[in-house]
Parts: structure tokens; C-alpha cells; sequence
């Protein structure tokens, strides 16, 4: 079976319009003007990651803040909206610092989610 | 009247920054005032990652920069002002502050400048139709909902692709939000290829370019709006106009340089970039006065501002250290030509250092060469694989180089 996918490259403005061909074991890419546009496109085939960012509400003090977070690293691409779910489920309450700890090993990706920016009262 | 030798105006990361060099070479005197209740500046609206590389040689997100910078900046125990604003300089270089304590004046020996930019408003593009609630600019929408979590709509239209719009796109969307389109009047987006990847295609929002609003519709609330194709030059072509439903309209039409404490300081303003003119030590034509950061000119990275808050900073050491003009002091005016539209620093002073010429061009270039002249004699020369409006490039004249500039008349930039 002959799986084809068309990528933008983001390695530079110039932006290659990629072909990615994933012939049984093989990955071919083509449109490419330099050696990057290849891994991206073999990335993106295979395992595409990105870093999820979002905010979320903290009670703090009788009323509510917001703090920002992220995954510590990148996540599957496709766990993206169910991280966010997961996220949007925490209910905070009270002082938090850059880089504390909110969800351990969000839903099995070996990645945690961290505040990245504090809240005090 | 109170003395203090620098006041920094801002506490966004260009203030920070060049707090944190100007302690760190030596200045004890220093005051950073900000309007805000936090320091930070626009980092703390701006949540997603993409910062740093440089600076910290990580990817960190807005506010996680910031914490950086201002974790450094208590360190070193410098004295700031939250909720306090410059009201106005003179070219005394005295500074009035507004805050909960009144109104008070402190005479500076130097200030830098560093507030930063504003957002262009919707007027300034001149859209006909309804006056409805539901339009924001993309900073504003940014702040209700990264900062205050309000949700402000259901189905959105963005017009910007610069990275502002498309970060907003991708943000309104994990917030629930249905984004239907983002529409370009350029041929082009000035936004990173990243940003059109990540925040666009990941989410399949289309980008219409070469696509303007032609009308808004609505009575209390925005309901629709009427978007259609523009020809070569830019004027909507009717039989292309279609109607997109959304309650939801964010304009991200460029940065304007805050510069009205410059203006009201005597400091002269360059047409090209809405900022300071400054020479190669970031000095203002008001001796003592040096800018740095977007109210000198936008830049796309955080990174670039803080190196620029540095240069600054040291700069006004030296000043204040002697207030002798140096003998290595000349005035050679640098002239953009071909497809340059701006370049940073307006005047060459000092040709004992090195030199960073920073440039943007006026539209996309494959395959140009960048190339700097001293009268006729051509210094530089380099071959770009690209150049972009939506990217500023920095072109290094090494002291030796600088240092010819003795007997030059001026020094010119061309991309051609
Ligand atoms: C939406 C958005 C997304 C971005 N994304 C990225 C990115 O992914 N990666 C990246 O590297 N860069 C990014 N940038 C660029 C970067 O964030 C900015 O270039 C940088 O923050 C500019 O710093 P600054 O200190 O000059 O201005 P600001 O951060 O705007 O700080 C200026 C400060 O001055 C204060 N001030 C202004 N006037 C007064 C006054 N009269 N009195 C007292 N205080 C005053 C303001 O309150 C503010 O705190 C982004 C910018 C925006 C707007």
C-alpha cells in the first residue's frame, strides 16, 4: 500500500512544498531543497509532536487567576485535544510556582504538565 | 527635585534586559517603572512557546521568559515601579510619574526607552459597514482570554496572517472555538512557516490571501461579514465576494512603536519605522536618551530585544560614565535602497565597535544579495536563500570594517 502525504517544510521562509511517499518500510520525500525538508517530512509522517500550551483557572483567594501551562515536552499530535480535556479538567486552588507539577504523565504520553507561569495570593 | 542616574521606562523584556546589563555593568543607581501590575510586558499574554532559543538556548513560552528575566532582575535587587506611568519627559530629561501615591518628578541622567508598541487599530484600515460588538484587535482578544479566561465568541474570522493572527487562530480553536477562516490582503503571510503549520494546518483553518473585509454585518452583536478577493492593487473584485458567518472578528494588522514619551522629549521619529532615530550606541538625537525593544522598532523575536536591551544598556554606561564625546566620534547617515524598508541604527557615531545593522524588506526576495556600501565602495556582500517582510535580518560589520568610516559620507544598504 502507497501512502502519500503533502507537507509545508518549516525549517526555513522559504517554506518547500514537500511530498512525503511511504511505500511499505520506505519513506520517500520529494519537492525538498535541502537535507532538513527530508527529516521534517519523514517527522511529520511518522511522529508527529507539538507542545501544548493552554491556561487554566486557579482559585486563589476568593477569586480566580489565570496560569499558563504546557506539556513539558511535545506530545502526539493527536493527543493534543484529549491533553487539553485532561487539562481543562484540573480544579486548582491556592499558590503555584513556574515549573510546578499539575498532571503527572498526561494520559500515558510519559510527559507532565507544568505550570509556567506562577500564581500567588 | 529627585535624582536617580537611569531610568528605564517599561518593565517588558527590553526594560528587564537592559536593567539587568546596566546593573551588571556597574550602574547602581537604576528605577524601571511600569504602567502594569506585572513586569513582563506583552510576554505574559503571549503563552505559547517559541521563545528564547537564543537568549537561553531553550524553547520556553512568553510568561516563562519573562520569569526568567525578572528572577535575574531581583537577583540583583534593582528598584522598580508597578503601576506607575510615565505621563511625560522633558529634553532635561526630567521624568514625570503618575501613581496611587500622586503625581512626582525625578530628573534622570539617562533614560532608556522601552515601552514597547501598540497594536495598529481597525480605523486605520477603514472597513464600511455595522458598528457591532464582537471585534477585537488580536492583542486585546489575546489578553481576555489567555489572562482574564473570558470566552469571547463562538465563531471566529481573523484578518492578519502575521503571527499574532495565527497564534490567535490556533489559540481560539483549543478554546473551543470554531475559526473559519483567516484572511490576507497580501499575496503572502507575514507569519513564520511554523506558525501557518502549526496554528493553520494542524487545525485545517483555511488562509485566504489576497483577501480583504469588504463588509461587517450586524446589529448589537456581529453576525456576519463579506469577504471577497483583491486584485494587483488590492481593490476588492466584486463578483468574488462571498459571506461568512462568525460573531467573532480580531484584526491583526501590524505594531505601531509606542512613542509618544519620544515625541514629547524632543526626540526625532523615523516615517519608516514609527520609533526613535538612533545612532550605532541606541542614543536618541536627545543625548542621554537611548531606545530599545518594539518602541524602536518591531521585532518578531523576544530574543533580538533583549540583545538590543543589552547594547543599550551599556551605551548608557559609557555616557554616563564620561559625558566627553569620545575622538572616535563621526556622523555618517545610513541610506536604505532596492528592496530595503527600514534600517536600524539611522546614524554611525561611534566607529570604535562593531556594528548590527538591522533591516526589513518591503516584500519577498529569492536568491538576493544583501549589500552594504561606504560611498561607493562596497564593504559587504552576502546572497540570501530568502528574505521576508515578516523577518528582520541583522548584517555584522566587524570593528575593523567600522572603523573606515572615518572619511565616509554615507553608508548605504541595498537588497537587490
Ligand atoms: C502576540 C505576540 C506574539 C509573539 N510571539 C513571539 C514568539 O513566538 N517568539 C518570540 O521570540 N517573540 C514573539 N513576540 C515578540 C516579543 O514578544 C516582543 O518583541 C517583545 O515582548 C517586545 O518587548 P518590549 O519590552 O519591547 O515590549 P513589551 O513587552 O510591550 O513591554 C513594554 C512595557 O512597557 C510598559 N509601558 C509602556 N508605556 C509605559 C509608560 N508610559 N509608563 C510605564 N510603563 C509603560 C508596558 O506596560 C509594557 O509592560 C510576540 C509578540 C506578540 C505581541
Amino acid at each position: 500500500m502507497t501512502i502519500r502525504q503533502e507537507f509545508i517544510c518549516i525549517a526555513c521562509p522559504i517554506g518547500c512544498s514537500l511530498i512525503a511517499t511511504k511505500e511499505g518500510g520506505n519513506i520517500s520525500v520529494a519537492g525538498n531543497r535541502c537535507r532538513i525538508g527530508i527529516q521534517y517530512a519523514i517527522k511529520e509522517m511518522t511522529d508527529p509532536r507539538r507542545v501544548l500550551t493552554t491556561s487554566v483557572r486557579v482559585y486563589n483567594g476568593g477569586n480566580y487567576k489565570m496560569m499558563s501551562v504546557k506539556t513539558a515536552e511535545d506530545i502526539p499530535k493527536d493527543k493534543m485535544l484529549p491533553c487539553l480535556k485532561e487539562i481543562k479538567k484540573l480544579d486548582l486552588q491556592g499558590c503555584y510556582n513556574v515549573g510546578d507539577i499539575l498532571i503527572e504523565d498526561v494520559l500515558c504520553t510519559g510527559v507532565n504538565v507544568v505550570a509556567t507561569r506562577g500564581v500567588v495570593l | 527635585m529627585k535624582k536617580i542616574d537611569l531610568i528605564i521606562i517599561g518593565g517588558g523584556p527590553a526594560g528587564l534586559s537592559a536593567a539587568i546589563k546596566a546593573r551588571e555593568e556597574g550602574i547602581q543607581d537604576i528605577l524601571v517603572v511600569e504602567r502594569n501590575k506585572i513586569l513582563g510586558g506583552i510576554l505574559n499574554q503571549c503563552i505559547h512557546n517559541g521563545f528564547g532559543l537564543h537568549v537561553f538556548k531553550e524553547e520556553l513560552t512568553g510568561p516563562e521568559y519573562a520569569h526568567k528575566l525578572i528572577e535575574r532582575a531581583k537577583e540583583l535587587q534593582i528598584p522598580f515601579l508597578l503601576e506607575t506611568m510615565v505621563l511625560d519627559i522633558t529634553p532635561q530629561k526630567q521624568v514625570k510619574l503618575l501613581s496611587t501615591n500622586g503625581v512626582e518628578t525625578i530628573e534622570a541622567r539617562a533614560i532608556i526607552l522601552a515601552m514597547g508598541c501598540r497594536e495598529r487599530p481597525r480605523g486605520a484600515i477603514n472597513i464600511p459597514g455595522d458598528r457591532p460588538s464582537g471585534i477585537f484587535s488580536a492583542g486585546t482578544a489575546q489578553e481576555l482570554v489567555n489572562m482574564r479566561g473570558l470566552k469571547i465568541g463562538k465563531t471566529a474570522v481573523i484578518v492578519g496572517s502575521g503571527d499574532i493572527g495565527l497564534i490567535m487562530a490556533r489559540r481560539l480553536t483549543l478554546e473551543g472555538m470554531d475559526v473559519k477562516a483567516v484572511v490576507e490582503l497580501m499575496p503572502f503571510s507575514g507569519g513564520l512557516r511554523r506558525n501557518i503549520a502549526q496554528c493553520l494546518d494542524d487545525f485545517n483553518i483555511p488562509l485566504h490571501l489576497s483577501h480583504t473585509v469588504t463588509k461587517i454585518v450586524g446589529k448589537e452583536r456581529l453576525e456576519s461579514i463579506i469577504i471577497a478577493a483583491v486584485d494587483e492593487n488590492r481593490n476588492p473584485i466584486p463578483e468574488t465576494e462571498r459571506l461568512i458567518e462568525c460573531d467573532t472578528l480580531l484584526f491583526s494588522v501590524g505594531l505601531i512603536p509606542e512613542s509618544e514619551l519620544a515625541k514629547a522629549a524632543g526626540v526625532a521619529l523615523d516615517k519608516r519605522t514609527n520609533g526613535a532615530i538612533v545612532d550605532n550606541n541606541l542614543q536618541t538625537t536627545v543625548e542621554g536618551i537611548f531606545s530599545c525593544g518594539n518602541t524602536l522598532h518591531v521585532h518578531d523575536l523576544v530574543d533580538d530585544v533583549t540583545f538590543e536591551a543589552y547594547e543599550a544598556a551599556v551605551s548608557a554606561k559609557k555616557y554616563l560614565q564620561n559625558n566627553t564625546k569620545s575622538p572616535t566620534t563621526v556622523n555618517v547617515p545610513v541610506v536604505v535602497s532596492g528592496g530595503v524598508r527600514y534600517a536600524v541604527p539611522q546614524n554611525i557615531t561611534d566607529i570604535s565597535q562593531e556594528l548590527k545593522l538591522k533591516f526589513r524588506v518591503g516584500a519577498i526576495y529569492e536568491g538576493a544579495n544583501v549589500n552594504v556600501f561606504f560611498d561607493n565602495e562596497q564593504v559587504y556582500s552576502k546572497t540570501k536563500k530568502i528574505l521576508t517582510p515578516g523577518e528582520m535580518e541583522i548584517v555584522t560589520l566587524s570593528a575593523d570594517i567600522i572603523a573606515k568610516l572615518q572619511n565616509v559620507k554615507e553608508i548605504r544598504i541595498d537588497v537587490k
